[in-house]
């Protein structure tokens, strides 16, 4: 399965381990929350479902350097609530890849709140997830991603003399 | 009110490109003509017209394709209020009906 | 009104461009219907019964001359030469092909609107007080509320995936006419003591299966912290909400579920957050939207009344005056309801020469302005008093001069069976009947203010459960069936309707509703309007004479 970045990219995927599987710490990996939770050691990265609790897992979510987020199917929209958590409130600056059945033409909404990475299955139509990140000039909403937002945009342009 | 009595059915759908009312016709191509309409007085009939829909959704030539039942009598009356009101138009528009 | 900037145009030419080539896409076969139906339904592009239907986004049914111009040339180019205006102040076109879906939008960018959000488990189109900005007594114009929540709304990353759709209405005034409490949010906007202004949020209501009227959540959130508070609740509603069924999905079942008191709190803790993560807009945007709704510059010294001739005593315009014209805030002016509810005829339906002839009355005697209500009437929202008597001629010429604006015959209904995919039954027809009935003007003034609103399925478009009598469309093994409910309402004293007894069949429906009305006039005290009628003497007389053995 391939895995892209935020450009587009193709990217290496990372290892999911199951609850219990050693985890070699020269593989990318991910664990689930609650194997995350019951760890002592330091571990690469963890990967949420979209009903994760992000407040049990303290302040260690702000110490990985990879995680995930698993879609059900993509018209559940709580993994693009658990990526701005996760980027706004718990202080996770690593990459954070989507998961699961989500569709490319939620590529520039995942950007939006946060993701910088997806897991892809073959025949996944890479170009239009590109396409679709590149879209849109200006977006309403303050972003977590690089662009300025219209309203900052305005204020922007206001200021100028 | 007497029902209606029906035991043949005919398969309907929506045209892709315009979203047009049509029925499969005898001859495998979709028709806006409900009597030109294949019937069919069995369930193997029935899965026959089925898979020929199945095969034009792929095609993309129609979406959301559905068995209906037409009246025994006149083939070309649908038996359900809903299919009726698909097949003239709005009850309310006259002046736009079909037939 | 508001007028798009660069940033505004070029995200709606854009949007636009990302749907034509989603149709290539469709098409071509590229996409399936299962991967193109949500895409095009964040479009506003239904599949109904006859054809595709496009809803187009009226944005706190405001719409200038040219615009509503623009709506009346789409009805001739693509569709079959008219539109229907709809309880979200949108309107649809029922006749659209796919492959001309994405010209329209095209055409529709060039007048600065679009279908956006017009469906879909997202933040609806906003909806609004129609008589915002022009009527006494009012704290704010909601529309600027409006428009701030519409830029944010839009496409928002996080909040275009939510459990079901999510609809948001405003209001500054105390006289609810934007039925708030039905709301998954409504928002009414008040001056606080110390006249700044303040927002009270009711979150949770809505009609379809389960009704509710929305419970006051948070009061006096300034204005200030409007959007970080509502990027508060929609997270803790897409998080939180049910999606493992489609019926209890909607805020208002986690709201109950919660029960009032723990949902606030988890919305205020979250807001907590929210607030500091930079959603609130900065005041000069805020003064920047505000100025496209100053309003016009308004004439002063100008007569009071209409000056009266004896022609117009004579010729219905004085019953016109009393359903049609409303009060203004400024002397000499004149708010005008232009009712969309011809005797016999299709509720919210106006052909291509009617909204070009609105257009053309706005244009010389409104500002080039016309609001559509959620009652699926338009409205003129500065008519000078002396132009009364004219404006009165023009209409009545296009057959828009009904007055029956607020009456027994301004029915609302939703287009039910005659067009929806969705539908158990007609609506438009028994809306028909029921008028035709009541034909009789006089009688309809002598009944006084009656609110019939009639949905085609339990979805509620047509917002039975606010009527004063409320019905809705079953399916009785085959046949179409009609439940009857009464004492609802949107306004500010919002309930639900109370289903009276067992339904009626369409033969029927009419009678029932005419006994309903004979019932109160029987019955009434004077100067009783029906809904405190029913509210004084509750159901019993009412179900007496309905199923009374014969
Ligand atoms: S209430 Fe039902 S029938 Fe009427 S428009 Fe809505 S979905 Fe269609």
């Amino acid at each position: 399965m391939p895995a892209l970045d935020h450009t587009g990219a193709r990217v290496t995927s990372w290892h999911v381990a199951a609850d219990g599987e050693p985890i070699n710490p020269s593989t990318p990996t991910l664990v689930s929350l609650a194997h995350l939770i019951g760890m002592n050691k330091a571990v690469a990265g963890v990967l949420l479902e979209s009903d994760a609790d992000l407040d049990q897992a303290g302040a260690r979510l702000a110490n990985l350097t990879i995680a995930g987020v698993k879609f059900t199917t993509f018209k559940d929209g709580r993994p693009f609530s658990i990526a701005r958590l996760l980027r706004t409130r718990h202080g996770f600056t690593g990459d954070l890849r989507a998961y699961g059945p989500f569709i490319p033409d939620q590529g520039a909404f995942l950007v939006r709140c946060g993701f910088s990475s997806f897991e892809v299955v073959d025949g996944f139509d890479e170009a239009a997830l590109r396409k679709n990140i590149a879209h849109f000039s200006y977006n309403y909403q303050h972003p977590l991603s690089v662009t300025a937002s219209i309203v900052a945009l305005r204020q922007a342009n206001a200021a100028r003399p | 009110m007497a029902k209606a009595s029906s035991s043949r059915q005919a398969i309907t759908a929506n045209r892709l490109r315009d979203g047009a009312v049509v029925y499969l016709a005898v001859d495998g191509n979709w028709s806006e003509n409900l009597a030109q309409a294949a019937t069919a007085p069995d369930g193997d009939a029935l899965k026959k017209l089925f898979d020929r829909a199945a095969q034009s959704a792929r095609q993309n030539l129609i979406v959301d394709p559905v068995a209906i039942a037409v009246d025994d009598v006149d083939q070309t009356a649908p038996v359900s209020f809903r299919e009726k009101i698909r097949l003239r138009g709005p009850s309310v528009r006259p002046d736009l009906a079909r037939i | 009104m508001y007028a798009y900037d660069t940033y505004d145009q070029t995200f709606v030419d854009q949007r636009a461009a990302e749907f034509r080539t989603q149709v290539a896409r469709r098409l071509s076969g590229e996409l399936t219907e299962e991967q193109f139906r949500p895409l095009r339904l964040l479009n506003g592009l239904y599949l109904q019964l006859h054809a595709y239907m496009l809803r187009v986004a009226i944005p706190y049914g405001t719409l200038s001359s040219r615009q509503l111009q623009a709506l009346a040339d789409i009805a001739d180019k693509y569709d079959r030469g008219y539109g229907h205006f709809t309880t979200r102040q949108n309107i649809q076109f029922n006749w659209i092909k796919l492959e001309e879906a994405p010209d329209i939008l095209a055409d529709l960018a060039v007048v600065e609107m679009h279908a956006i959000q017009t469906s879909g488990n997202v933040i609806r189109n906003v909806t609004a007080d129609h008589f915002a900005g022009v009527i006494l007594g009012e704290a704010d114009d909601p529309r600027i509320t409006c428009e701030i929540i519409r830029q944010w709304s839009t496409l928002h990353p996080e909040f275009s995936f939510l459990p079901r759709k999510f609809k948001i209405a405003v209001t500054g005034s105390l006289v609810d006419r934007a039925a708030i409490r039905f709301h998954d949010i409504g928002i009414r906007i008040r001056k606080a003591a110390d006249a700044s202004l303040v927002h009270d949020i009711y979150i949770g209501g809505g009609m379809g299966r389960t009704p509710f009227v929305a419970p006051l959540v948070k009061a006096n959130l300034s204005k200030a912290g409007l959007l970080s508070y509502l990027e508060a609740v929609l997270r803790v509603y897409n998080r939180y909400g049910r999606r493992d069924n489609i019926y209890k999905a909607r805020i208002k079942i986690l709201v109950d579920a919660l029960g009032v008191d723990e949902f606030a709190r988890q919305v205020e803790a979250e807001w907590m957050h929210t607030k500091l993560e930079g959603a609130d807009l900065p005041e000069a945007e805020e003064q920047r939207i505000r100025a496209f709704f100053a309003g016009p510059a308004y004439e002063t010294g100008l007569p009071a009344t209409p000056i009266e001739t004896p022609d117009l005593r004579e010729t219905g315009f004085a019953d016109w005056c009393k359903t049609s014209v409303f009060p203004h805030r400024v002397p000499g002016y004149a708010v005008v309801t232009i009712s969309l509810k011809p005797i016999g005829g299709i509720p919210g339906d106006a052909t291509s020469q009617q909204m070009r002839a609105i257009a053309d009355l706005a244009e010389a005697y409104s500002r080039h302005e016309i609001r559509v209500t959620h009652e699926q009437n338009l409205v003129l929202p500065y008519v000078r008093q002396i132009d009364l008597p004219v404006l009165w001629r023009k209409l009545a010429c296009e057959k828009l001069a009904t007055a029956n604006v607020g009456l027994v015959s301004d029915i609302i209904a939703c287009p039910g069976l005659d067009y929806c995919s969705l539908a158990n039954a007609r609506s438009i027809p028994i809306a028909q009947r029921i008028s035709e009935r009541f034909a009789e003007l006089q009688q309809q003034h002598d009944i006084g203010p009656l609110k019939i609103k009639i949905s085609g399925c339990i979805n509620a478009c047509g917002h039975h459960h606010a009527g004063h009598i409320g019905i809705l469309g079953v399916d009785r093994k085959g046949e179409e069936f009609y439940q009857i409910m009464l004492g609802g309402t949107g306004d500010e004293t919002a309930a639900i309707g109370e289903l009276v007894g067992p339904g009626f069949s369409s033969n029927t429906v009419v009678d029932a509703v005419e006994t309903i009305v004979k019932t109160f006039l029987d019955l009434r005290q004077p100067g009783e309007v029906f809904l405190n009628a029913v509210r004084r003497l509750g159901l019993a007389p009412f179900k007496e004479r309905l199923y009374a053995r014969s």
